[in-house]
């Protein structure tokens, strides 16, 4: 998977610095969305050769929020919305995609599917082992993170059991969605949460598992069977964008990037169900 | 009550003080140091268990396996602990078999401190880390050896600081003591100047100062002596103390005081010369201080400050000097008030030109007297006598040369007068004499011999032979020619008046006329009785 991103940013970065335009489109935020963005730019370079593309930076959305407002970043991408204080400060945005926020494990892991009672033992540690045998060993987030806060509403066990969790000492944590999904790659026995627009767009080597017997697919998301998700925003500041930045963002919206979006496990607007 | 021992609570105090710092120093440095390394080692414990249990986490069937890994993380260590034989940290798992090791075993006594490892929340082991204390407690002993130094400075500053109170204290108690001594003295000053102010004499003011030192310094003795009439000796005048000094009279040339005028201190711890009129086994510290008036020598106050050979620690002191000079000063003024109160009356009751009584006097005295023969019915014979033919001593040889006569008479009655008797000039050239306790026939017998000598004097004026000189003489007796004053000296006037009507150089007694006793007149000639 490492290899595969890399291939990923170094066309990105060859298509982008073959061209001879001046304009150098800087874009980062968070893991759950660099992906299908990454996906989108090369698609997008078809089109616009003559556009640059810096490499899209991972680092977390309230990161990014901070680059956009400094100047260090175009278009900030992230897997929350707006707050209002946000809002109130200049930046402005749109939400170019949802996509279902799952529970992973290993690819190779025997386990097709859990129960939210399962999760919330495994993250209290009242159940330590999986059904064949291996131990389980849960990838956390930081408490502020959007992932521990999704966590927590899926129901009130999850919820004690999370902050039980963020007590004991040793646990394993994941600072961002790519953190999270690496170590769940790399972990026997680990299991975490990611988004399945992420799994998807970057082929990752992990599987999102069936929660209380519902698969996290997109159409058991749009059918509103499967409840959780994370609404993905583009997002820039006072200062305008600038054209080529301004085309990309128009370009997110068109059909050709829609059925990308569509094809890694992400629902375009208008949306539906979640 | 008992007094309460400053020193040996202050040595218990200083010593207890001293004693906490002695301790404190090594304790406070041995708790603090291994408070600190305590810190340390469990900083740097949790900071290995952190990134080992990272490492557990990220290979957590393997992770024991990657050695190089573990080892790498336990290196991660200050320097003190890379020194040999100082510090060792391992790893050790659940079933106690060592995964790691680094360092040597270090030498004891150790602290061992350790952190839990945990595989996604599950203990796996923990890091141990052993530290040799000794070191720390070289360093302890090292402390306490500054502190040993310490605490016995500090004892040695609170000795000498309860050392200082001490005499602070007692200094204060002197000072109060001195306080109260010099009020007592003031006030007795202030009392002792009222009674020197009442005093009517040298001798009772001295005897004044003599009852009155005592009270100002009773350890001490003293004598007050006074310069004598003649003036070539002073003579004491009053004593006081256990023992005073014996002797009487003192010459001027006996006392260094007297010969230079100011206050001579000697004896005692001096080196300074002693008076002559100082006994020589006398030990103690003496002072001797002049008493003088408007430059006039009045006397001499003479100190000794304890009995002789007992000595005087304090010996007598500046202050007590100035206290002694002051009784001298008051009884100088007191004395020569009453020298000069003396000498105004003699002036206000002497004749100058002849030395007698005057007038006044005699009315004063006279009085007195009459007083005191009624009371003891006593007779008493009054003179009233005349120079004759007096004006023509001073129209022929002028009024020097009358004067010259005055005086020799005058000088003649004084000299034939006794003590006890009153002889005035009455005024110009009549004098009256009174003789105590003298009857008729002492009287005449008194006035012949009077009148006797008179006319053998050989009075001079300017140096030239003034002729033979009478008087006339009135005698009137108490009680017989009068009861009072008045009436006795208008009688003996009235002889006079006829002593000089029937011829001068006479003595008429004066003859109660018969129809009227009450006023006096002259006696017929031949009751009068006249000296030839």
């Amino acid at each position: 998977m490492d290899a595969r991103r890399l291939l990923i940013a170094a066309a990105v970065f060859c298509v982008a610095g073959s061209g001879w335009a001046a304009e150098l489109v800087r874009i980062g935020g968070s893991g759950a969305c660099v992906g299908a963005i990454e996906l989108l730019i090369l698609e997008f370079r078809k089109t616009h050769p003559n556009v640059e593309f810096a490499p899209v930076a991972s680092m977390g959305s309230g990161g990014a929020l901070s680059a956009v407002s400094a100047g260090a970043l175009d278009i900030a991408v992230l897997s929350r919305p707006l707050s209002d204080k946000q809002r109130a400060a200049g930046f402005q945005g749109i939400e170019y995609a949802r996509t279902p926020f799952v529970i992973v494990v290993p690819e190779k892991m025997p386990v097709a599917g859990i129960t939210k009672q399962e999760l919330a033992e495994f993250l209290s540690g009242k159940r330590e082992r999986w059904a064949h045998g291996e131990r389980v060993r849960p990838v956390l987030r930081p408490p502020d993170d959007i992932d521990t806060d999704l966590l927590k509403r899926m129901s009130p066990a999850i919820a004690a059991a999370l902050d039980a969790a963020h007590k004991r000492s040793g646990m394993i944590f994941a600072a961002t969605d790519r953190d999270a999904a690496d170590s769940v790659e790399n972990i026997p026995g680990a299991i975490g949460t990611s988004t399945l627009g992420l799994v998807l767009s970057e082929k990752r080597r992990i599987k999102p598992v069936a929660l209380d017997g519902i698969s996290p697919t997109l159409k058991a998301f749009e059918s509103e069977s499967y409840p959780y998700h994370k609404g993905l925003h583009m997002v820039w500041g006072l200062r305008k964008p600038g054209p080529e930045a301004g085309r990309f963002i128009e370009f997110v919206s068109s059909p050709r990037a829609r059925a990308i979006l569509r094809e890694t496990g992400h629902q375009v607007p208008p949306f539906r169900g979640g | 009550m008992a007094p309460i021992n400053v020193r040996g609570r202050f040595s218990i105090l200083g010593g207890m003080i001293a004693l906490v710092v002695a301790v404190s120093l090594p304790a406070l440095s041995f708790w603090q140091e291994y408070r600190s390394l305590e810190a340390s080692i469990q900083g740097s414990n949790r900071v290995r268990a952190v990134a080992i249990t990272r490492v557990i986490n990220q290979y957590p069937d393997t992770w024991r396996f990657r050695r190089d890994l573990l080892a790498e993380l336990l290196a991660f260590t200050d320097i003190e602990e890379r020194r040999e034989g100082v510090a060792s940290v391992l790893i050790v798992d659940l079933d106690g078999k060592i995964v790691v090791e680094s360092g040597a075993e270090p030498r004891g006594p150790l602290i061992v401190r350790r952190a839990q490892l945990f595989d996604s929340g599950a203990k796996v082991g923990y890091v141990e880390n052993r530290y040799s204390l000794r070191g720390m407690i070289w360093r302890t002993v090292w402390a306490g050896v500054v502190g040993l130094i310490l605490g016995a400075v500090v004892y040695a500053v609170l000795w000498r600081l309860q050392r200082r109170v001490v005499e602070r204290t007692a200094e204060l108690e002197l000072t109060l003591s001195r306080v109260e001594r010099q009020s007592r003295q003031a006030a007795l000053l202030a009392e002792l100047g009222g009674f020197l102010a009442a005093c009517t004499t040298s001798e009772e003011a001295s005897d004044t100062v003599a009852r009155f030192a005592p009270q100002l310094y009773p350890e001490w003795s003293g004598v007050i002596y006074l310069v004598n009439p003649s003036r070539n000796q002073l003579l004491a005048a009053g004593r006081w103390g256990v023992a005073p000094p014996a002797r009487d009279a003192l010459a001027h040339e006996d006392c260094w005081a007297l010969r230079r005028g100011q206050t001579h201190r000697a004896g005692g711890s001096r080196t300074g010369l002693v008076c002559a009129h100082i006994a020589s086994d006398v030990a103690a510290e003496t002072l001797c201080l002049p008493m003088v008036a408007q430059g006039e020598l009045l006397g001499l106050l003479h100190i000794v400050s304890a009995m002789p050979g007992g000595g005087d620690p304090d010996g007598i002191g500046d202050l007590a000097e100035r206290v002694i000079l002051q009784v001298a000063e008051a009884t100088s003024m007191a004395i020569a008030n009453l020298k000069l109160r003396d000498t105004l009356r003699q002036q206000s009751i002497r004749d100058p030109l002849t030395g007698l009584y005057n007038r006044r006097f005699l009315e004063e005295s006279l009085g007195r007297e009459l007083a005191l023969a009624q009371r003891k019915g006593d007779s008493l014979a009054t003179f009233m006598l005349d120079v004759d033919h007096f004006k023509r001593f001073n129209d022929s040889y002028g009024h020097e040369a009358g004067d010259a006569v005055l005086r020799t008479l005058g000088r003649t009655l004084k000299e034939m007068a006794r003590a006890s008797d009153i002889v005035c000039r009455f005024g110009g050239e009549e004098f009256t004499a009174v003789l105590i306790g003298a009857r008729l026939d002492g009287a005449v017998e008194w006035g012949d011999r009077l009148m006797s000598r008179v006319r053998k004097l050989d009075t001079k004026g300017g140096g030239q032979p003034l002729g033979r000189i009478t008087i006339s003489m009135g005698l009137a007796l108490y009680p017989g020619h009068g009861q009072d004053i008045e009436t006795l000296l208008q009688a003996a006037d009235v002889a006079l008046y006829e002593a000089k009507r029937s011829g001068r150089d006479r003595l008429v007694v004066y003859q109660a006329p018969v129809n009227d006793a009450s006023q006096p007149t002259p006696g017929s000639t031949d009751e009068a009785i006249s000296a030839t």
